[in-house]
């Protein structure tokens, strides 16, 4: 699974709470859901209707439609468009 | 219906140069981007980075917030986050925001849609862990994180940028697999001589002398990537040499170059043309970026990919000739009206940057078998995840015209609505009848992005 770390150098920031799949997880403030998620370690984003593959974020910048995740605000939204903020919840799959 | 003179699409270094001329010849603007912030792609981040004093991003990244931040600007009006899903009559666009659909209606369109990667159809593309460089940048500009041990795969300037900023992050690259195909160097190095006056190319140089001398692994004349895995990328393989080799990996970074987002240009009516020479679909505009359509200008990488430096140069050239045609700023007082005496300084420095990537497209023109797979195994449509053996018995039949593969088989009928195929298709039906020269794009179809019916029932602006 992909591993990211951070940028020993960046300034720091604030952080919010979000919840995954029901878990609470506290993530950088200011970054998308799909980056926060990622971060967390979520390695499948979504299962593909026709396949029924696993997809995670492909492109990072709202053109692929690989990150399609569903918030309690809306139904499917790209979660590299979405910013992360207090409260938010998300499911994958 | 909301009324200006000028609406601009996209807030990338195109468009915001030219709604910040525009404002400033007190022309009414509204700009409008499907981010949540300024900057576009290749400055992506630029005024929320935590990245100021880390030196990952070099000097040419900060400039853009001369852009963002330039004096007129306070005179446009700015919405973020706003989709467009519908043009009308090359001058009223529909867009989405905070839930709402709304029409606004302007005397001129400029359109700064920029570019998108291109899209790298190998065996195992769509497994978690494959994404493309861009995506990589991203998140190193915007949530301040690397990918540990990644390979970096394809050609192009971005993909040897992205990775020495990795490794200023002091993030650690597993490999570079560069598929620039040999012949390519020759083929650039005759339009070499009128770029060396260009700081962008001893900018170039360094940074590949400086991956060079790292510790990083890189194989050159590299063929037949695969991404291999079950549920995850574990592994990457290629031939180089006749040999195939194989490293575990479960990161991996696909760059091809980019291409125009015609996708807008397209539904504003705007014409088209297939490019040999960068294999992609671009949109003809004039140096000022007056497109087939009157009112509709396209500035930036959105008509040809010209990079971020000639990208400002259009976005002023067009705020220039939209002035004139307007009947203000400098322009208008002169004996000439269709002449802004700045135009001629802009003309020339956009010369000198066309030189320049004159001598990047050949360099960089992508191996076919690079961006299109000859396993028939391998996916092209991910949204409908339709294989190259799916599409074969439909291309032939289709003379090349993508609507009639997306009718056939719902190849681009998916939520991507063909960002993330049509080149591929278009190749496919190249290799079916090399004879087709004009691949026909899909026609855009409204909306534009996806759009639900509780935020269509939002929509008021019905006439």
């Amino acid at each position: 699974m992909m591993h990211l770390t951070p940028i020993a150098r960046a300034s720091g920031t604030g952080s919010v709470r979000i919840e995954v799949d029901g878990v609470s997880h506290q993530v950088d403030q200011g970054i998308s859901v799909a980056a926060a998620l990622l971060q967390l370690g979520c390695e499948t984003f979504r299962t593909h209707p026709v396949s029924q593959e696993r997809r995670a974020p492909y492109c990072m910048m709202g053109v692929c439609f690989e990150c399609l995740v569903t918030t309690d605000a809306d139904g499917q939204q790209r979660a590299c468009m979405l910013s992360v903020c207090d409260g938010l919840r998300v499911s994958t799959r | 219906m909301i009324d200006k003179d000028v609406i601009v699409i996209g807030a990338g270094p195109a468009g915001l140069a030219a709604a910040d001329a525009l404002a400033g010849s007190g022309l009414a603007v509204l700009m409008l981007d499907e981010q949540a912030a300024a900057g576009g792609q290749v400055y992506r981040g630029i005024d929320s980075s935590r990245l100021d004093s880390a030196g990952v991003l070099d000097q040419d990244y900060w400039t853009g917030r001369a852009l963002t931040q330039a004096p007129n600007l306070a005179r446009v009006e700015i919405a973020y986050q706003a989709k467009v899903w519908h043009i009308a009559d090359g001058n009223q666009v529909s867009y989405l925001q905070a839930g709402k659909a709304q029409t606004a209606r302007g005397k001129f369109l400029v359109i700064a849609t920029g570019a998108r990667e291109r899209p790298v159809a190998i065996p195992g593309w769509t497994l978690p862990g494959v994404m493309t460089a861009g995506a990589a940048q991203i998140m190193l500009k915007t949530a301040s994180v690397t990918a540990d041990d990644a390979v970096f795969a394809g050609s192009g300037p971005l993909l040897y940028l992205i990775a020495a900023q990795y490794l200023a992050a002091g993030a650690r690259i597993k490999a570079i697999l560069d598929t620039t195909p040999g012949a390519n160097y020759l083929r650039a190095a005759a339009s070499l001589l009128p770029c060396l006056g260009n700081r962008q190319l001893y900018k170039g140089i360094g940074m590949l002398t400086r991956l060079m001398r790292s510790e990083v692994p890189i194989h050159r004349g590299v063929t037949g990537i695969q991404a291999l895995g079950t549920s995850a990328l574990s592994q990457v393989s290629w031939t180089r040499g006749g040999k195939r080799r194989t490293l575990d990996g479960n990161a991996l970074f696909l760059h091809q170059g980019v291409v125009p987002n015609i996708e807008i240009p397209l539904a504003a009516g705007c014409d088209w043309v297939w490019s040999e020479a960068r294999l992609c679909w671009e949109i003809p505009v004039d140096a000022h970026g007056a497109s087939s359509v009157p009112t509709v200008f396209v500035v930036g990488d959105g008509a040809r990919i010209i990079g971020a430096k000639a990208a400002v140069l259009s976005g002023k050239l067009a705020a220039s000739r939209i002035a004139a045609l307007a009947g203000v700023g400098a322009a208008a007082a002169q004996s000439k009206p269709h002449h802004n005496p700045q135009d001629s300084a802009l003309l020339r420095l956009r010369k000198r940057e066309l030189r320049m990537r004159q001598f990047l497209d050949r360099l960089y023109r992508p191996d076919e078998a690079s961006i299109l797979s000859s396993d028939p195994q391998t996916v092209v449509c991910r949204c409908e995840n339709l294989r190259i053996q799916d599409l074969v018995a439909t291309v032939p039949d289709a003379g090349a015209d993508l609507n009639f593969v997306k009718s056939a088989s719902r190849c681009g009928m998916g939520p991507c609505q063909g960002r993330q195929c049509s080149h591929s298709t278009a190749l496919l039906a190249r290799r079916a009848d090399p004879a087709q020269h004009q691949p026909v794009p899909l026609r855009p179809r409204s909306p534009l992005a996806p759009l639900s019916l509780q935020e269509l029932a939002s929509y008021k602006d019905v006439s």
